[in-house]
């Protein structure tokens, strides 16, 4: 009696939970079997649970992914919460330069940086050579755990300004300066309010950048590779290779062990988000707030973010440059040379690549529209619906994103493959579009939440005793009042789906190109030209995409 | 079958707490009713109950004769289904929307044909003295202005019953009375019923035919302003419908339902509240009853002036004796030292003193 | 306008008789007479899908030829890695149909496949042109001859002081310890198959493999999973010295980049072969079939030497090509027979107890 059970919101947390269960029931079941599901030969069995969890191995590799993901959620939380003080509450100088830069982190491929950072930090890495020239030696090695960590949570931060700012922006400022006239400085404010204040989303923020850690492929891969750094994705790989042919059911239990430990922080994460709600103090007016004054140290505060936008981004993304410009590059080669423009002639003599340019650019703004259009009926049904059914919603679309992508991939192949209805899909771009939505979900309802959050529920609830129905109060009311919101969302998916890599592999095939997945794909064969010159277009792209967007006037909060 | 409105028996619960634990009432055709409380008594509960914001564990609810929601028979009629007009707290105009717009939502919602929403909303903004606004958008508005769109917006579609949200609460002290005369006398030009939640008692005395007064969930009182304001049953009532002086003392019961009522050395005479009342005991009087007496004489007392503040059109004391100290008005400004300090037994109402108190 | 009909018509009939003649010339010298039919039923089916770790840049000369050679008939080329390659194929094989030809650097996974039934048997009428131990029960064929290299970086290590032979090999690693201590690269056989199959192939012809294992330990030799990254890190001076890499890529890198440069061994020279075969449930097998004799014809071997792949065809002039290194190294190359014993390793207790021995080997210093 007590909610009521509309049937259009009962269908679409029908779809999603389907959409989530079957690659997920798909993969436990997987888990649980001695060969691969669809062989006749397949039986139920725990063998591989005991496979994996007395393999020394996936002990090592577990202690190093908590390892990074814990020293990567320890670097972002703070800097991120700091960032976001910084930009929203301050009179820190070039916001609105910074602003549109601080995201790109988590535009470039992570594949993208990590090869950077190999020819700019790496042993022989053009920053390398300079400080070798100065020092004598190199003061640091990308090869480790806590170099992998590091750049892990300086590349990591904007997940977690993203949560922090919109916050803090929500945020009545009142508070902040109720605690300046009691005689706090900045950095007090800041460190006694208003982080403290927004500490539910700097914790779900936390959380998730912990969960990324989890799932996190590229970085590990590449840094990782010269010492045989295990983390949990990287010991996929090792147990395919371990028997020779692909073990499904270890790759499952290792899957099922990932998911064994996010779940609960998903509840974790439903819980924050509810207590995060409680804090939204914006209702229908929203008083502008006045920057603090941070005085001489704002120039102190203005190199920090630099220094870190040049290590997060501005280092690799120059070696990534510079590597697609010459034909060769290390110790004791003259780089005026080696220059050349031959790798990006390259890139346009193979129509594959080409394809793949063209492809990406379609599947990010035709189909990040479409995302966000799908991203917005899932939340608006959950909308102010306090039915349990709602609930299930919340979990289910963290759950894809526990996955490491590779393994979402293949189970994505296996429901394109034996689930009849989606079979005329598979190698299309609709199928390639329907993976990245569903493991983007959890990224995508976040933002589409974010806004609806910052609706007043009086809003709409004044359309409902005016007598318009659930759906004609989100198309006249709620819908218009977030379109800048939506707008927003539309750039970051687009961003999103310009970088993804891992989870189209096992889809790709001629008409489906993305270059993401072509450049794991050709790095696998030594064509680093080829993939620094395809990587240079791919942020390329990214960076147009966002001027457009910037320059049409979208705020990407 | 007069009754606009009638609620019977409705509970219900919030995030486990119950906010409403029964409340029954009705609202007359073309009366105004106040709902009055303090934060948390269940005001706006009720309110957004009846608009159907809210769904009751049990109870029932009707408006014009029909349920829209019956616990028992699991009867519940949507808030877009229930066709009253609502007036909110922060006005909730939406802010994508001219005032035209804003105003003709309803109209357009129920099918009305495009001159006649556009003659029918031109009316509804002249009538609240808003005639050459329409084009504009919300946060282009002062704070009454907004608060007359809301209104307008509300009684657009001639609702049965008009439900006010705290009207007045945004806007400046000032705008605040004049908009209480002036939404008094629109609700009584237009003979609709209302529904009011305030909490301010001054404001519900001023707006309402009756008064209900809550109390966590529970109805503690209802009657009209002067039964309220004269003849409270209770401490809460007594104390929440004007400012008292609160004394705190022992009583002993005495003849015709008088009482007597030590406060420290003194000795005041009262009427008792509810019955007989003696032991520990709490007497209440309005400030305004409280006067001081050239003369002296039966019921006065003489007690020390200790402060004085100048209101304007009158001075308000302080006095003290003996650990007795009550505020009073006077017309005149008063010399320090004793005064005669009357306390008439009829407005000194004596209670039981409850354990907590 | 009459005029111009007749033209139009004119054209149309010499245009079916010359497409008509085409086909019938297609047919090459020895193939069955009934070739035709097959080319015939290749074009109407329009189409053959390709699932190769071979990457499509490298493939490009290849497919070009073939686009040349039969132009009704597209290549969709689906560019994988090997372990992809092998999971799709199964995947799809059990959802009912697949690709129609595979082509993979795996070699023991693509033997694996056949054993496993998944691969038709098609007896190319190329297969005489083949070396014997290129071909697997006329289901898999190998198709290429490309030599494992030492690699090395030319300005850091000259070659006047890289090694020639394994034992050489073996010298330098112990007599230069400390300035090739951390500049060895090579393949990590615990996570790369690939690597798995070179080292373990070793075993068959080096008696100190052992003692070369352990001297690669002594350098604290550097492990990869992808080519890519040890040529790129040779490359740019992070490492000097390379074993175990395929010839092709680290020759063509050689060409684009001055400072990587490759020795053959002298005392042997492992070879390896990209294996093609054609599934049994492939959806348009005759195109497959055309294919695959394209890919094994002079033509396709010629467009395999042209990008470097190494044609193992003996009566393909070039550089990359069998003939070359047979001229050169004769019975010093050693390749890895297209047969059974490619996949003797994917055998779990055999597989874990060589990796255990390398591991060992490498640790112990």
């Amino acid at each position: 009696m007590k909610v009521e059970r509309p049937l259009w919101r009962v269908a679409v947390v029908v779809g999603v939970a389907l959409a989530v269960a079957l690659p997920l029931s798909l993969v436990i079941y997987q888990s649980f079997l001695s060969a691969p599901f669809f062989q006749p030969t397949a039986k139920g069995s725990f063998d591989a649970y005991t496979f994996v969890f007395s393999d020394k191995d996936f002990w090592t590799a577990l202690r190093n992914t908590v390892f990074v993901a814990t020293g990567m959620t320890a670097i972002a939380v703070p800097l991120g919460g700091i960032l976001a003080f910084l930009m929203i509450r301050t009179d820190l100088p070039g916001r609105s330069w910074i602003e549109p830069l601080l995201l790109s982190p988590v535009f470039v491929s992570p594949m993208v940086l990590a090869f950077g950072y190999v020819v700019a930090l790496g042993p022989v890495g053009f920053v390398s050579l300079a400080a070798k020239s100065i020092f004598g030696d190199v003061p640091w090695t990308i090869y480790s755990l806590p170099a992998i960590a590091v750049v892990a949570g300086l590349t990591h931060i904007p997940h977690v300004y993203l949560y922090a700012s919109s916050a803090l922006s929500s945020l009545g400022s009142d508070v902040e300066e109720a605690a300046r006239v009691a005689g706090a400085g900045p950095l007090t404010v800041m460190r006694r309010v208003s982080l403290p204040m927004i500490a539910p989303a700097l914790l779900f923020a936390g959380v998730l950048v912990f969960f990324l850690g989890f799932e996190m492929f590229a970085l590990p891969l590449i840094l990782g590779d010269p010492e045989g750094i295990l983390v949990l994705t990287s010991y996929l790989y090792k147990l395919t290779n371990r028997f020779g042919v692909p073990s499904y059911q270890l790759m499952a239990v290792v899957v099922v062990a990932i998911l064994a430990i996010s779940l609960p922080l998903v509840l974790l994460q439903r819980r924050l988000l509810r207590d995060a709600e409680r804090y939204v103090t914006l209702k229908g007016k929203g008083a502008r707030s006045k920057p603090l004054p941070l005085g001489k140290s704002r120039w102190i505060a203005f190199a920090g973010v630099v220094l870190w936008l040049l290590v997060a981004v501005g280092i690799p993304l120059a070696g990534i440059g510079l590597r697609s410009v010459v034909s060769a590059w290390g110790e004791g080669i003259n780089i005026t040379e080696v220059l050349t423009l031959d790798h990006f002639y390259e890139v346009f003599d193979y129509p594959p690549l080409v394809h793949g340019i063209v492809n990406t650019i379609l599947i990010a703004t035709i189909g990040g529209a479409a995302s966000v259009a799908v991203y917005a009926l899932i939340a608006l049904s959950v909308h102010r619906w306090p039915h349990p059914l709602a609930r299930i919603v919340d979990y289910a679309v963290l759950i894809p994103r526990a996955m490491p992508g590779l393994i979402a991939g293949l189970a994505m192949l296996w429901v394109f493959l034996f689930f009849a209805p989606l079979r005329p899909l598979k190698s299309t771009l609709v199928s390639l579009w329907i993976a990245y939505t569903l493991v983007w979900l959890a990224y995508g309802m976040r933002l589409i939440s974010a806004s609806l959050l910052q609706v007043g529920r009086e809003l709409e609830e004044a359309g409902k005793v005016a007598g318009a129905s659930t759906g004609r109060v989100n198309r006249e009311i709620t819908i218009p009042l977030i379109r800048f919101g939506l707008m927003s969302s539309w750039v970051l998916i687009f961003m999103i789906f310009v970088r993804e890599y891992s989870t189209g592999i096992y889809l790709l095939g001629p008409g489906t190109e993305v270059t993401g997945a072509q450049l794991i794909s050709l790095w696998g064969t030594g064509a680093a030209d080829v993939v620094s010159a395809l990587s240079v277009i791919n942020v390329a792209t990214l960076a147009v995409g966002l001027a457009i967007a910037l320059r049409l006037g979208v705020r990407l909060r | 079958m007069s009754d606009n409105l009638k609620l019977d028996e409705v509970r219900l619960t919030l995030g486990g707490n119950e906010i409403l634990k029964g409340v029954s009432f009705a609202l007359g055709r073309g009366q105004v009713l106040a709902l009055l409380g303090p934060s948390g008594s269940g005001k706006t509960t009720i309110l957004r109950a009846v608009a159907g914001l809210e769904t009751p564990d049990s109870g029932k609810i009707e408006i014009d004769g029909k349920p829209v929601f019956d616990g028992s028979q699991k009867h519940f009629v949507p808030a877009e289904k229930r066709g009253l007009g609502l007036v909110f707290q922060s006005y909730a105009l939406w802010p994508h929307r001219t005032v035209n717009d804003n105003v003709a939502f309803g109209l357009r919602l129920r099918g009305v044909s495009k001159a006649d929403i556009e003659r029918r909303v031109q009316t509804a903004l002249d009538q609240l003295g808003l005639g050459k606004l329409g084009a504009r958008f919300p946060h282009q508005l002062s704070g009454g202005q907004q608060q007359r769109v809301a209104i307008a917006r509300a009684l657009v579609y001639e609702p049965p019953i008009l439900l006010l949200d705290e009207p007045l609460s945004n806007l400046d002290t000032k705008l605040r009375e004049e908009a209480r005369v002036w939404l008094r006398k629109l609700i009584s030009e237009l003979g609709i019923s209302a529904l009011i939640v305030t909490h301010d008692q001054i404001e519900a005395m001023a707006m309402a035919d009756r008064i209900l007064l809550l109390n966590e969930g529970r109805i503690e009182q209802a009657g009209t302003p002067t039964e309220m304001y004269a003849h409270p049953h209770t401490i809460f009532a007594a104390e929440f419908m004007g400012a008292n002086n609160r004394l705190l003392g022992t009583a002993s019961s005495g003849a015709d339902g008088r009482a007597h009522l030590k406060v420290g050395g003194v000795e005041l005479v009262g009427t008792a509240q509810a019955g007989a009342v003696s032991g520990d005991a709490i007497g209440l009087i309005r400030v305004e009853r409280v006067s001081v007496d050239k003369a002296g004489g039966p019921g006065c007392v003489e007690m020390d002036l200790v402060t004085r503040m100048y209101l304007g059109d009158r001075w308000e004391y302080l006095f003290e004796r003996d650990g007795l100290s009550v505020r009073a008005y006077d017309a005149e400004p008063l010399a320090d030292g004793r005064h005669h300090v009357r306390f008439p037994a009829d407005s000194l109402w004596i209670f039981s003193r409850p354990a907590s108190a | 306008m009459n005029f111009r009909r007749s033209t139009f018509a004119f054209a149309f009939l010499s245009a079916t008789a010359l497409s008509l003649a085409a086909t019938a010339a297609d047919v090459p010298a020895g193939y069955p007479a009934d070739y035709a039919k097959v080319i015939e039923a290749a074009e109407k089916e329009g189409k053959v899908v390709v699932y190769s770790s071979t990457d499509a840049a490298a493939a490009q000369p290849l497919l070009k030829a073939f686009a040349k050679a039969f132009p009704k008939i597209t290549v969709e080329y689906n560019d994988l890695n090997s372990t992809e390659l092998y999971n799709r194929l199964i995947s799809e094989v059990a959802a009912g149909s697949t690709g129609d030809v595979t082509w993979s650097t795996a070699m023991d996974l693509q033997i694996k496949l056949a054993q496993d039934g998944y691969a038709m048997t098609y007896a190319s009428p190329e297969k005489a042109k083949l070396p014997s131990w290129a071909a697997y029960k006329d289901q898999a064929y190998g198709t290429t001859y490309e030599p494992i290299l030492f690699v090395h970086n030319k300005r850091l290590l000259p070659e006047a002081q890289m090694p020639k032979t394994h034992d050489e090999f073996i010298k330098i690693l112990t007599e230069k310890k400390a300035e090739l201590t951390n500049k060895v690269a090579t393949y990590d056989p615990e996570r790369s198959g690939t690597g798995f199959a070179y080292i373990s192939n070793d075993q068959l012809h080096f008696p100190k493999l052992w003692d070369l294992a352990a001297a690669l330990g002594g350098v604290s030799v550097k492990l990869y999973t992808s080519t890519g990254t040890m040529l790129e890190k040779i490359g740019s001076g992070e490492h000097v010295l390379g074993y175990n890499m395929i010839g092709s890529y680290a020759i063509n890198r050689g060409k684009k980049d001055p400072n990587v440069g490759v020795v053959y061994p002298q005392d042997y020279m492992e070879v390896v072969s990209r294996v093609m075969m054609i599934p049994a449930k492939a959806k348009n097998p005759n195109a497959a079939k055309v294919f695959l004799n394209f890919v094994l014809s002079l033509d396709g071997q010629k467009a395999m030497a042209d990008s470097g792949l190494f044609a193992m065809r003996d009566d393909v002039e070039g550089e990359a090509t069998a003939k070359s290194l047979k001229a050169k190294f004769g019975d010093k190359l050693k390749p890895i027979p297209v047969d059974d014993t490619t996949t003797q390793y994917l055998d779990q207790t055999k597989r874990l107890a060589f990796l255990k021995k390398w591991q060992e080997a490498v640790s112990k210093h």
